[in-house]
């Protein structure tokens, strides 16, 4: 699984959660860029190379939702963006019709997460 | 003559007044029988709606409950299960006063919602359609 030098970016507002999934995707082989909320997320997407983004749905001001849709209206097919959510705002199905790559639960099982992402990020490198 | 056929009038009179409060008196009986009907009718049919009203409150607040368990737990249990994760990794000693901090809020959100059996729930809007109880006012 080639993960090297792929950066993603991590969105939430829990500082605690945000850096932990940091320090996952880290032990990934990812390079990894943060921000607690959509607003600094989006602004980040913007200045930086950024391979995939994992993001938190409800967050005050700009959701997850709409940090994807911003995304999503530049490019409709890169970078994949995964959605994490506490409680479901939306299902998987809603999500794919957004755009969104996955969705996934808090707690959610990391160690899936970090391998959806890479070979999401595979499967667009290799189009 | 003259007195006798007055006499007989009036008792005539009399008769048709005597028909006329029975056959009212029949009447009010029945209107009254009516209203007896009536008024059970609607009460059945007050209660019923009561019993509806009272059943949709509680779906209301078990779903709100939901709600609030999967928005205010799962970020906080997400730390604490991310933070076991991450020592086992490290073995990081930092990573349990995260741990810790996790629980607490978690501990806290127990304590509040054992207040809501004491107390009347308030409702916040979580997203348009979707309401939570209110823990934050406790």
């Amino acid at each position: 699984m080639q993960t090297s030098k792929r950066t993603i970016l991590i969105v939430d507002d829990e500082v605690d959660l945000a850096e932990i999934m940091c320090f996952i995707f880290e032990q990934g082989g990812f390079n990894v860029e943060y921000a607690y909320n959509g607003d600094t997320a989006y602004n980040k997407f913007k200045s930086s190379k950024i391979d995939a983004v994992v993001t938190d749905v409800r967050m005050p001001k700009v959701s997850g939702i709409d940090l994807l849709k911003h995304i999503k209206k530049e490019n409709p097919s890169y970078p994949p963006i995964f959605l994490i959510t506490g409680f479901s705002d939306i299902n998987e199905e809603e999500a794919k019709k957004y755009g969104a790559s996955g969705l996934f639960k808090k707690p959610a099982k990391f160690d899936l997460l970090v391998e959806k992402v890479a070979n999401e990020i595979n499967q667009y490198k290799n189009k | 003559m003259e007195r006798k056929n007055l006499k007989n009038k009036t008792k005539n009179e009399l008769i048709e007044l005597l028909l006329s409060i029975e056959e009212k008196y029949a009447d009010s009986n029945a209107y009254a029988a009516e209203l007896v009907s009536e008024i059970h009718e609607k009460n059945t049919k007050l209660n019923e709606a009561q019993n509806e009203l009272l059943k949709s409150e509680r779906l209301r607040v078990l779903n709100s409950m939901i709600v609030t368990y999967n928005h205010e737990f799962r970020n906080p249990l997400a730390i604490a299960m991310g933070s076991l994760e991450l020592y086992t990794k490290d073995k990081n000693i930092k990573r349990f006063e995260i741990l810790q901090i996790s629980l607490q809020r978690i501990e806290s959100l127990v304590e509040k919602i054992d207040e809501l059996a004491k107390n009347d729930v308030s409702f916040v809007n979580y997203t348009d359609h979707v309401e939570m109880i209110d823990l934050g006012k406790r």
